[in-house]
């Protein structure tokens, strides 16, 4: 569905090598400033493209319009603060169809827990509740997408903020969008839970690809510890890989 | 939801029309002839109803979507010193200028006005991106520009003589009686532009809310979003200041109550703004008609109602920044 090739973005990205296949569940792991947000923003079609290729269904990115893009791929960005007090529902109205409790879809509501939110000013929102509003939005506006099994969500650190609950809810439900035939890919720094629901990760450092490909190819103690500096103890606990740093010798 | 919205846009365009007719009929009961009546309806009182119509839509709508296109609810042309660019060019060209050549002044000011707006809008919006998020330092650098368009015009007061002071006074506080035919069939045409270039971006404002990235990935270019409304409003106030010199607080206060009963959609928004900007202008119009206050400069009103509004508002935490 989704093809990077060779592409590279000046101090931010080296020769990155991508194949996103309709229906996966890709994860990129890296430490700050690897050029996660970067990747991300590129794959919308945010971003000049001064090297390489950027291909969806094997189109140029850059052959699409934005308003073509709107409909069928959806991006989360990192927090931003607004300035005005618009309550949450119209809010996300605004990039989609009218929003309300009564047309909020069910398995939104599951993921995200949101309607209690929705007549809120966006400013009386705690981080983690306007993260759940954002991705709200962010998935609200490619609904009639997803519902065709068509979507490309792109999401930002789509965890970030999280309480441990809504975590795993919205963990849960990005499965259930890749699952019906949606593809998603997420930047995220929670190895565990990347381990247990990624069907793919991309591990970037300083803006090259440390590995990529199966999350099992991906997430091994010699790939983590050249990508984070850090050395990490891998174990397979019933088909879930639990990944933990090494406290003794946390300083190399 | 939407009873309100119905409401609040009836009210304002039954008061619209309301307090046209009233200014227009301002000498109906006097009994002077018909042909005088004519003349006085079609030289006097229409050019000022169609004045303070386009010009108090066209600040309070440039004022609704600066506040988006800057990221700050306290954006406004008068603010920002986009008015007051505007006016310095034009009191300039004005005063330093013989006095022999008046004729093409006609056209020369709203030129003047369109130059100097374009350039303070310019200046704002560079420092509004230097300064991203810290909503105060644009005010501050809105306020600036205007203290220092200001101080030169307070330097042309010494070099002018007293038919230009009277001119400075129109520059820098405004005037709805200033406007004729001549220079409303310049500026009125630019005006209507303006607002109706803004009223066709609204859905595309409202993407804008959440940031540049959000609206790109809504589907706009926002670079291009950006400049096109900065040049729509800009144009928009330039010439509203050629043909009522400079008016304050319309643009902040307007939008900003607005969006308390109407909400944040600037598709419902922005016509609402243009209809009690229009309102306003008309009732201030009216209001110096029946109590023959014709020399009264309407900043003058519009800051005494304004001032205190925006007071009681920043004492009830209505502008709470982040910044």
């Amino acid at each position: 569905m989704l093809e990077l090739e060779q592409v590279c973005i000046t101090q931010r990205l080296h020769n990155i090598d991508l194949k996103v296949g309709r229906g996966q569940h890709w994860h990129i792991l890296g430490e700050n400033g690897a050029g996660k947000s970067t990747l991300l923003q590129l794959m919308a079609g945010l971003l000049e493209i001064p090297h390489g290729h950027c291909r969806l269904n094997a189109h140029d990115i850059t052959d699409y319009s934005l308003p073509h893009l709107a409909r069928l791929r959806a991006y989360h960005a990192q927090q931003y603060t607004l300035p005005f007090d618009i309550p949450a529902q119209q809010y996300i109205s605004f990039y989609g169809q009218r929003l309300t409790a009564a047309t909020l879809p069910a398995a939104i509501e599951q993921a995200l827990d949101v309607a209690a939110l929705l007549p809120r000013p966006l400013t009386c929102l705690s981080g983690g509740e306007l993260q759940r509003i954002n991705l709200t939005r962010a998935i609200w506006q490619v609904w009639t997408a997803i519902a065709n099994a068509k979507a490309l969500l792109l999401l930002d650190e789509p965890l970030q903020g999280l309480d441990v609950r809504h975590q795993l809810t919205l963990m849960k439900f990005v499965e259930q969008l890749v699952a019906a035939g949606n593809t998603v890919v997420l930047s995220s720094h929670d190895l565990n839970l990347s381990a247990r629901f990624a069907s793919h990760a991309l591990l970037l450092k300083q803006g090259q690809a440390v590995a990529c490909g199966n999350i099992e190819q991906v997430c091994t103690e010699a790939n983590l510890a050249q990508a984070y500096g850090l050395a990490f103890d891998i174990s397979n606990n019933q088909n879930a890989l639990q990944i933990q740093p090494r406290w003794s010798s946390a300083t190399t | 939801m939407k009873h309100p919205i119905t409401l609040v846009t009836g009210v304002l365009a039954a008061l619209v029309v309301l307090l046209s007719t009233a200014v227009l009929l301002t000498d109906w009961q006097a009994d002077v002839d018909n042909t005088l009546f004519w003349h006085m309806l079609t030289q006097l009182q229409l050019p000022l109803v169609v004045t303070a119509t386009l010009v108090g839509a066209v600040l309070a709508v440039s004022a609704g979507s600066l506040q988006v296109v800057l990221q700050n609810p306290l954006a406004d042309p008068g603010i920002i010193g986009i008015t007051s660019g505007a006016s310095l060019i034009a009191a300039a060209l004005l005063i330093l200028q013989p006095v022999q050549t008046v004729i093409p002044a006609v056209y020369l000011l709203p030129l003047g006005c369109f130059a100097g707006a374009l350039a303070s809008t310019w200046l704002i919006y560079r420092v509004a991106k230097r300064l991203r998020g810290a909503a105060m330092a644009v005010i501050l650098a809105g306020i600036a520009i205007s203290t220092l368009a200001g101080a030169v015009m307070a330097w042309l007061y010494v070099i002018a003589d007293a038919q230009a002071l009277r001119n400075l006074t129109f520059w820098l506080m405004g005037s709805l009686y200033q406007a004729d035919w001549l220079v409303l069939s310049v500026a009125g045409p630019v005006m209507l532009l303006s607002v109706g270039y803004q009223l066709t971006q609204a859905r595309r404002l409202n993407w804008l809310y959440g940031g540049e990235a959000m609206a790109a990935s809504a589907g706009v270019s926002p670079p291009q979003l950006i400049r096109r409304t900065l040049l729509a409003s800009a144009l928009g106030v330039g010439a509203a200041v050629s043909v009522a010199g400079s008016i304050a607080f319309i643009g902040l206060l307007v939008p900003h109550f607005l969006r308390q009963i109407v909400g944040y959609n600037n598709v419902v928004l922005l016509p609402a703004c243009a209809l009690c900007g229009a309102a306003i202008l008309l009732g201030v119009a009216t209001l110096s008609e029946y109590l023959h206050l014709v020399t009264l400069p309407v900043s003058m009103i519009t800051a005494t109602l304004g001032g205190p509004l925006l007071l009681l508002a920043l004492y009830k935490g209505q502008w709470k920044q982040h910044a």
